[in-house]
């Protein structure tokens, strides 16, 4: 099999990927895309009405927005994936080959973005007011530029939960315009708006600001960031629609499991009173309620954080056992590869395990069993544990259920390894949870064994 | 070829589109990011001398460095994300391998990258005169930036040598094993062109009112090329065997160019005090640059393209043992997102029924594999309340597993399924044979004599009986029906510590026993009809 697969310890892998993910999508549609529209806008405002506290206000919050892009906006979007590079190679190394030229479309895009934020940054002075015109349209073409960039990755992202009929034809227009593409493209942009506001709105509060200029702004502004949470929810309930209905009964059990699923009804109020706090910060903002939008600020944060990290999670929880459907499970094993496994062993065909082990050692291919087949997902002391999922069990019962969980847990992919494989697994997780193999040891029994390796 | 394999290993674009594209990006990357060290390591040093000597300097020099740092550090990531998609694409293989043997490191990356851009975008905004906050700022920032080519240089090290790949799994401290002074040497040449770059850079933007300190830039060139022939011939001299060949050729030439430069550099420099033109600079940078470049492509041509040949050959033969299942997996997909798990009946028929049976009679085709035999679901009568428990946490000690995972909707759609066949929340019913009182009390004596022990007098289980693995169900709020139970008391129930007392009492007191059992559930049931 592939590739030696590295496990986040204590966190483990699908929090680590979360955390720089949500991050990411912070920056990039709030600042990389939001503020920096607001910016633009503002500038044409100030250009257009003839007053220059709009540009003022622009060009103070260019140079914050732009540090925040390129210091935090553009390592964690390549964070993402240096993460997945090495949490699961097989499942980027598809998704790279399947949308290769949009990739490499997205990144001259993405250049084109980068340049010409510097560009309009540094022409800004330079250019003055005899070129405001050339300066406005440099700054349009970065909105569309940085749009763009979004709308191209968005088509890679939406493949992964609807690959429409890319199983059949693996055609590549199949996969890129695929039902959920439009939704979450409109969603996307919704959280720039009202995101990119927001970041205006505070900047506008926590800088000095002339206090006739500052009302008038909060109304612009809050009227961009209501519209934005419009289009976000509109887009939300949009994909929603869209999930294929096999796909729906799990929406919030699937990866963060048991936190929701007890409290269905919990997630969606959350996401619904944060949706209702960021828009009710919009309408003060738009009032021109100047004190209840100082007070406001530090709970719109936060429910924008719930939004935001909201969409993201049902996005990835709910694909589950798949990884790209149709295709390729969560644990990136391939749908076709696993009767095939299931007959010869999945020791016999992992070149690494190989490789790295010279002894036979039960445990030891037990660590690798679990690695290979669970910890994308699962992991051992942090999030998803994958001993308090069997732990009480007997050994037999836990060889049970690796045989049929993807039967008896629709969301969780079937086991791919022979007969005795199954059984060597399920006296791993017998022992696993029992206590008596510590987190730790999984990682160093699945790379190497003690001994000599085989050379 | 098989579609999968075009997928997994296959080339999404013709190979020598690749290998051009992945020089020239590479190179505009690599250019980036050498001037962006450079000029992080030189204008940390004249941060320090502007504002820690005794005069500090006003000139507004090293705020001049500090501000390029941002264009800079833009650029330098934006051109990298091609290069890595086109290496990820065309030398799966290598890359993933390294970068998944020091995935610690490489994910450490992102955190270094932002550490280092913000506090070095900070120190632009440094005040003048001495402040202990800004050198913080500034040490910080470029002691994390000066780690990045470090691990990045450990990474291609390690995937251009698949020889110490193994070496590097099992050592404690992968990051150099057995490559430790080729990386050091190769990391050392890296941080010397840096200095070329970051120097020629700014030297050819600076403006005549610096003109001392372009002079000095001029030093700072001549040195770091010297700097450079030593550690160019070192990491030559450690370069692994096998990647010798072209390379060699390239690094002699790499030399050759440098000390042309330096010539061109004491020139500017001795004779008469003038400055050097930026034309001929360039040209000189351009010329050390390239055979640097080539020995890369060249050492990289040679250490992937057997591995990747290799792949790409796998792939196919792997395609080929897959192909006969390619119709049957879609098959089973397209089922599987036809039929949803919607309700009570379809949850039971893919979560309960291949142990619990079609039927609910413990009969299904997993029941034979387990110690423990699944509970007969058609026998059982319980409570909601009690079932939903179940569902919860499942039974430690048995292979009942943990459904938490279904909404308490999708469980209660459940259990009013099992209710609508099994009969699960129907009152226990009462043995249909007369018991004597005396033989009543018979019971009820062996009931506080020998089941209490673990049942409990009360039939919610004592302490010791609920501490079993599985534990004793709660007899308050489970039986099964009367002839079900008397299977228990007379066979036991296999698997746990319920063994058989069949043929140790007599038919009548076993019978009186079931009665006893489901009066402990009087708080559902009525006085038995004695």
């Amino acid at each position: 099999m592939g590739f030696p697969l590295f496990d986040m310890p204590v966190i483990g892998n699908p929090l680590l990927i979360a955390l720089d993910a949500v991050l990411h999508v912070f920056i990039s549609h709030g600042i990389a895309i939001g503020a920096m529209s607001i910016i633009v806008i503002s500038e044409y405002l100030g250009w257009r009405r003839r007053q220059p506290e709009w540009e003022n206000f622009a060009r103070r919050l260019i140079k914050p927005a732009l540090v925040m892009a390129v210091a935090v906006g553009a390592p964690t979007g390549a964070g993402i994936w240096f993460i997945t590079s090495v949490i699961a190679p097989r499942a980027i190394g598809s998704l790279l080959r399947v949308f290769f030229w949009p990739w490499f479309v997205e990144w001259i895009f993405f250049i084109s973005e980068v340049c010409l934020a510097l560009a309009y940054y540094y022409t800004w002075d330079r250019w003055g007011s005899d070129g405001k015109r050339r300066h406005l349209r440099l700054g349009f073409l970065l909105i569309f530029a940085s749009a763009g960039t979004a709308a191209l990755i968005t088509g890679i992202l939406g493949f992964m939960l609807t690959p429409d009929g890319w199983p059949w034809t693996r055609s590549f227009w199949n996969a890129f315009l695929n039902p959920t593409y439009l939704p979450q493209l409109l969603l996307r942009f919704g959280e720039a708006a009202f995101l990119g506001s927001t970041f205006a709105i505070f900047f506008l509060m926590l800088t000095r600001q002339d206090a006739v200029f500052r009302r008038r702004a909060l109304r612009v502004f809050g009227n961009t960031a209501l519209a934005g949470v419009a289009a976000a929810v509109a887009g939300g309930l949009w994909y929603f629609r869209q999930i294929p209905a096999a796909f729906k009964p799990f929406l919030l059990t699937s990866w963060g499991i048991q936190i929701f699923s007890q409290r269905p009804a919990f997630f969606w109020t959350a996401l619904a009173l944060a949706a209702a706090s960021v828009a009710l910060f919009a309408v003060c903002a738009k009032a021109g309620l100047v004190a209840a939008v100082r007070g406001a600020m530090a709970v719109a944060a936060i429910s924008a954080l719930v939004l935001v990290g909201g969409f993201e999670f049902v996005r990835e929880s709910v694909r589950k056992p798949y990884l790209v459907p149709g295709y390729m499970y969560s644990n990136q094993i391939l749908m076709d590869e696993v009767p095939y496994l299931q007959a010869h062993g999945l020791l016999a065909n992992s070149y690494w395990y190989n490789a790295t082990h010279a002894a036979r050692s039960v445990r030891a291919e037990g660590a690798w069993l679990y690695q290979q087949n669970c910890s994308r997902c699962h992991s051992v002391s942090g999030f998803n544990d994958i001993r308090l999922r069997v732990r009480g069990r007997t050994q037999d019962g836990i060889d049970v259920i690796i045989r049929d969980a993807h039967q008896m847990v629709p969301f969780m992919p079937p086991f791919a390894g022979s007969d005795d494989e199954r059984r060597i697994l399920a006296l791993f997780l017998f022992d696993l949870s029992a206590g008596r193999i510590s987190p730790r040891a999984v990682r160093q029994l699945a790379a190497y064994s003690p001994e000599e390796a085989k050379q | 070829m098989n579609r999968l394999v075009d997928l997994l290993f296959g080339q999404p674009l013709p190979h020598s589109l690749h290998q051009a594209l992945l020089f020239a990006t590479f190179a505009l990357h690599f250019v980036l990011v050498l001037t962006l060290l450079g000029t992080a390591i030189l204008a940390f040093y004249y941060f320090v001398q502007c504002r820690w000597s005794e005069r500090p300097d006003e000139s507004g020099w090293d705020r001049r460095l500090l501000k390029t740092f941002l264009p800079l550090e833009a650029l330098a990531v934006v051109l990298g994300v091609g290069p890595l998609l086109l290496v990820q694409v065309g030398h799966t293989v290598s890359f993933f391998a390294a970068a998944n043997i020091l995935a610690p490191y490489w994910a450490l990356l992102i955190v270094l990258m932002i550490v280092a851009f913000l506090a070095l975008d900070l120190l632009e905004h440094h005040s003048a005169g001495r402040s202990y906050l800004y050198l913080a700022l500034g040490i910080i920032g470029l002691a994390c930036l000066l780690v990045i080519p470090g691990i990045f240089v450990a990474i291609f090290s390690l995937a251009e040598n698949p020889p110490y790949w193994l070496a590097a799994i099992r050592a404690r401290r992968p990051l150099v094993a057995g490559l430790g002074w080729f990386w050091l040497f190769r990391y050392l040449h890296v941080l010397g062109a840096a200095i070329i770059f970051g120097a020629v850079f700014h030297y050819l933007f600076a403006e005549d009112a610096h003109s001392r300190r372009k002079r000095e830039l001029m030093y700072w060139i001549g040195g770091a090329i010297v700097f450079q022939v030593p550690a160019g011939l070192a990491m030559l001299f450690k370069l692994p065997a096998p990647l010798r060949g072209l390379s060699v050729l390239f690094l002699l030439a790499g030399i050759g160019a440098a000390a042309g430069f330096f010539m061109i550099t004491v020139h500017g420099l001795l004779p008469r005090p003038q400055l050097l033109s930026g034309r001929m600079l360039a040209i000189a940078a351009a010329a050390v640059l390239l055979p640097m470049l080539l020995a890369r492509q060249a050492i990289q041509d040679q250490a992937f393209f057997p591995l990747d040949q290799e792949a790409r050959q796998n792939a196919a033969a792997y395609a080929q043992q897959l192909a006969p299942f390619h119709q049957t997996s879609l098959a089973a997909y397209r089922q599987q997102m036809a039929s949803p798990v919607r309700s009570g009946s379809s949850i039971y028929a893919t979560s309960c029924a291949f142990c619990h049976g079609e039927q609910g009679d413990g009969e299904g085709r997993a029941a034979h594999e387990l110690n423990i035999p699944p509970a007969p679901l058609n026998q059982i009568r319980t409570t909601p309340a009690y079932l939903h428990g179940i569902l919860l946490t499942g039974v430690h000690g048995s292979a009942m597993p943990i459904f938490d995972f279904y909404t308490p909707s999708q469980a209660q759609s459940l259990t009013a399924y099992l209710d609508s066949r099994f009969k699960v929340f129907a009152e226990p019913e009462a043995p249909r044979v007369a018991i004597s009182v005396e033989t009543a009390q018979q019971a009820k004596a062996v009931w506080s004599g020998t089941c209490a022990t673990c049942h409990g007098e009360d039939g919610a289980g004592s302490p010791r009986g609920r501490k079993l693995q599985p534990p004793v169900p709660d007899f308050t709020q489970y039986s099964l029906t009367p002839e079900q139970t008397l299977v228990a008391i007379a066979a036991g129930y296999p698997g746990t510590m319920m063994y058989a007392y069949g043929g140790k009492l007599s038919a009548d007191v076993e019978w009186a026993l079931v009665g006893v059992i489901r009066l402990k559930r009087s708080k559902f049931v009525g006085p038995s009809p004695e």
